[in-house]
């Protein structure tokens, strides 16, 4: 039967995309002399080009500082790309995409730089089209937040025009605890709705990150097991041989709880431990992670001190080239109490799972570049082979973040053989391999939902709110307390201190090998 | 083009397709790797088309790793024989150290019954994997060969249909033996995505949404041969409008709106534009939106006049090639549901 349709649903939408289209707008970054924009930002923007998604009449201006030419700017970042993008530089694509960034200088509590680029973006939409839609996404130390934001404001910038839209994305760190966050939300809350704030966590745009809910929800084999009945308990690896590089500064005011578990794995924790969201739009599935953050134990001092190791690296050996401890890195305090590396346990106290730990730990100058999720079965009972052939292990279901992203299952197998001989054997999947081609960057996918109005790979204000409320405890336990737990040592190129092997190992457990 | 075996790798006797495949890869120890999600058969009739498929092939797995088999059919040739090549297809991966590859079957089956064809084909497939099967030749009369009910995604290009009402007669008769589990792929409707999708952004527009039950006039500017494409967009718009059809002649379709409103839907032949759908105009009572699209160019332009004045805007034009439509048709979606309906509307005026 013939229906009229609907005059808020947009009949010719059904069977298209299923997912949001981005529109043409002017995107500025804020701190566009910064390694992010010709590491990261650009590439990506370049490859969104590539793949033919970034709308045509798209434009970038970068704003910073330093005195530059629109021609300077884009030569700097045609070297930038040549070394950077994933899909090299195509010279005709180049062409069109360089023809499309331009360079405004100014310093960010300049008035005349904002009024001018008030100005500029004016005539682009005039002569573009884009409607005066605009994505600002600051690149740049939080303490150039509340300046620019001011700016933009004053000027109008965050304003929309009927039918346009006007969004922020603010890179990490977020705050540095619960307060400072709190604090840095009002701010950009008074100048950006929260439906217009995109904070950015790249492991969110990961392939692998994204198909957490893809293994989970799309598949009938692992969901029914996905429980406190079945798992014996999960541990997430973030693994780093680089030291603090050029960031000692940032890094030694922040540590590693506060530089990777407070974003990236809790986010990485929240999609495995999540339940099934209503539906896949942003806020039913943020709805869902937030429950899971909501569910995360939070720590007394005596807790952090049984349940956290925290440790520092002293000088050793990685990739076969000797390597300074931490404290001698440069523009690091000599006498610096901040960790590079953490280990904690973290229950998430909810029906699914109760009495199953999540061991996430994190740490620079190990061994190798890794991030992984690995899910551990329990055992099947001691009868039959188990009872033939002790220390078989469990079934391990690896989902590998970064690199060669893809997901292995660990499983038990006859050796052939006439002996009855059990050995553990992997089925592995690559995305490399599998697709046969490569997987777009992160910051590829995170830009694209950015233009398209889809926040549900970005943190919402109250995920924010309360991962920092977990984090709070444990800096607090470890900076607030007459006695706090001990800071460790170890030996750059290994697998981090032996308190932290000490922490699975009293629980009958051990660290996974990556 | 001439038939030239040396182009389809080496030869292989049928029985042994499997071993010769496991001996293609294992000579080449780790430095490639096999890759495979789906099983990708073009079928067609004769040997003429073999060496565009195999590129076409070649150029496909870039994207889409499978294995394909390809096989043409030569059915009045004595006496019946079923002859055989493998060959892989290879890439470097993004870092260069490993080629990713797919493989290719070629079977040339001369003087073989149907079913002779279709227990070849099925017995080289993938196991497990889908089939997407590309079929060139015109549809058979019956549905009796074994392939129908194996296939997962038909794949075929209705703008080379003769008899369209006898195509799509037995296009049914194939969809009912497949027990519907049979996907449609229908490249000419593919060839309108991209202006569907464009306008379907345009419709996001509240002001344009509002003038859905005003329209009155639709133009599509088509290339000549493309008419059929053309058609199938006209009744996009009358399914998803919940429109029907009351009249129509060879350039042109009359709709009716339930609140018996009557929309006109013209078709213009022209040969400048080179390219399967130049233009769509939808007039309102209060609304103009074309889009268009100039030869050579890889966008869309759209013009929206409406009351509030004119927004213009820019969107991707779209796959035109072979390739870029067959990769299109790999995306999953809710197309397929679309597309009934709109062949539904269609049917009506054969």
């Amino acid at each position: 039967m013939n229906q009229t349709p609907n005059s808020t649903t947009n009949p010719l939408r059904e069977g298209l995309s299923n997912r949001s289209l981005p529109r043409p707008c002017n995107v500025v970054i804020f701190g566009a002399s910064g390694d992010l924009t010709y590491r990261k930002l650009i590439p990506a923007l370049y490859n969104i080009q590539a793949d033919g998604d970034l709308p045509v009449t798209t434009h970038i201006t970068g704003f910073a500082r330093r005195e530059k030419t629109d021609e300077a700017f884009r030569e700097e970042l045609g070297e930038a790309l040549t070394k950077f993008s994933r899909s090299g530089r195509n010279e005709e694509v180049w062409k069109d995409f360089s023809a499309r960034l331009h360079y405004h200088r100014s310093e960010f509590g300049d008035e005349e730089g904002y009024r001018t680029l008030a100005e500029r973006l004016n005539k682009l939409d005039e002569e573009h089209g884009t409607a005066g839609n605009r994505l600002f996404y600051l690149s740049v130390s939080p303490s150039e937040f509340e300046g620019i934001l001011a700016k933009l404001a004053q000027f109008g910038l965050n304003k929309t025009k009927d039918g346009s839209w006007a969004r922020v994305i603010v890179e990490k760190p977020f705050g540095k605890n619960r307060a400072t966050a709190h604090a840095l939300n009002e701010m950009v809350s008074h100048v950006f709705a929260e439906q217009d704030t995109y904070r950015i966590d790249h492991y969110l745009g990961k392939e692998t990150a994204q198909n957490i809910m893809v293994l989970r929800f799309a598949n009938a084999i692992f969901e029914p097991l996905w429980n406190h009945q079945y798992i014996d308990h999960i541990q997430i690896t973030a693994a780093e041989p680089m030291g603090v590089e050029a960031r000692g500064p940032y890094y030694d005011s922040a540590g590693a709880l506060r530089d990777m578990v407070q974003n990236h794995l809790t986010q990485i924790l929240c999609l495995v431990a999540m339940e099934p969201p209503t539906d896949l739009s942003a806020d039913s599935v943020r709805d869902e992670k937030l429950k899971v953050v909501r569910s995360m134990r939070l720590m007394s001092p005596e807790d952090v001190a049984k349940n956290v190791v925290r440790g520092q690296y002293a000088s050793g050996c990685v990739g076969g080239k000797d390597v300074p401890a931490y404290r001698s890195e440069d523009r690091v305090n000599p006498e610096s109490e901040t960790e590079t590396f953490v280990a904690i346990k973290v229950h998430v106290d909810n029906w699914r799972w109760a009495g199953v730990p999540f061991y996430v730990r994190v740490g620079k100058r190990l061994p190798k570049h890794g991030a992984e999720i690995a899910v551990y079965f329990k055992e099947t009972p001691g009868v039959l082979f188990n009872a033939q052939q002790a220390g078989l292990g469990p079934n391990v279901l690896v989902i590998r973040i970064q690199p060669d992203e893809g997901i292995s299952l660990r499983m038990q197998s006859k050796r052939p053989g006439a002996q009855l001989c059990i050995e553990s054997v992997k089925m592995d999947f690559q995305y490399g391999t599998s697709f046969g081609k490569p997987s777009p960057e992160a910051y590829e996918r995170l830009l694209l939902d950015a233009m398209a109005g889809d926040a549900t790979l970005f943190a919402r204000r109250d995920e924010v709110d309360l991962a920092w409320t977990f984090i709070d405890c444990i800096e607090d336990a470890w900076h607030k307390n007459q006695t706090p737990p001990p800071m460790t040592s170890y030996p750059a190129g290994s697998w981090g201190p032996k308190e932290a092997d000490d922490l699975l190992a009293a629980d009958g457990r051990a660290w996974r090998r990556l | 083009m001439p038939f030239d075996p040396a182009t389809l790798g080496f030869p292989v006797e049928l029985a042994k397709i499997p071993q010769e495949l496991k001996k293609l890869w294992a000579a080449d120890g780790d430095t490639k790797t096999r890759a495979s999600l789906i099983n990708f058969a073009v079928y067609t009739e004769g040997t003429e088309a073999f060496a565009a498929n195999t590129h076409l092939i070649e150029e496909f797995v870039r994207d889409h790793a499978c294995r394909a088999i390809l096989v043409g059919y030569c059915p009045r040739v004595t006496p019946p024989k079923i002859s055989a090549w493998i060959q892989a297809h290879c890439h470097l991966t993004k870092a260069g150290a490993k080629q990713i590859c797919s493989e290719q079957v070629t079977l040339l089956a001369e003087g073989v019954s149907e079913e002779g064809v279709a227990n070849a084909l099925l017995a080289n497939l993938d196991y497990d994997l889908p089939l997407n099967l590309w079929w060139h030749p015109e549809f058979p009369e019956s549905a009796s060969s074994p392939i129908w009910n194996r296939i997962d995604r038909l794949i075929f290009d209705s703008t080379n249909w003769k008899d369209r009402s006898e195509q799509l007669h037995r296009l049914h008769l194939l969809k009912a033996h497949s027990a519907n589990r049979m996907a449609l792929s229908d490249l000419n409707w593919t060839r309108s995505l991209a202006i569907r999708q464009a306008v379907a952004q345009c419709f996001d527009n509240p002001v344009l949404l509002a003038e859905i039950p005003a329209i009155h006039r639709i133009e599509i500017r088509h290339l000549a041969g493309f008419e059929s494409t053309a058609q199938l967009l006209a009744c996009w718009f009358g399914a998803q409008f919940g429109w029907n059809v009351s009249a129509h002649t060879q350039d042109s379709i009359q709709f009716q709106s339930s609140a018996g409103t009557f929309i006109e839907c013209r078709f213009v032949a022209s040969s400048s534009a080179g390219i399967a759908l130049s233009s769509l105009t939808i007039v309102s009572a209060n609304a103009t939106l074309t889009l268009d699209r100039e030869m050579g160019s890889a966008l869309l332009h759209s013009r929206l006049q409406d009351s509030t004045g004119v927004s213009e805007s820019h969107f991707s034009a779209g796959a035109e090639s072979v390739k870029g439509l067959l990769s299109e048709e790999m995306n999953p979606g809710l197309r397929h549901k679309v597309y009934l309906k709109a062949l539904a509307l269609l049917q009506t005026i054969f």
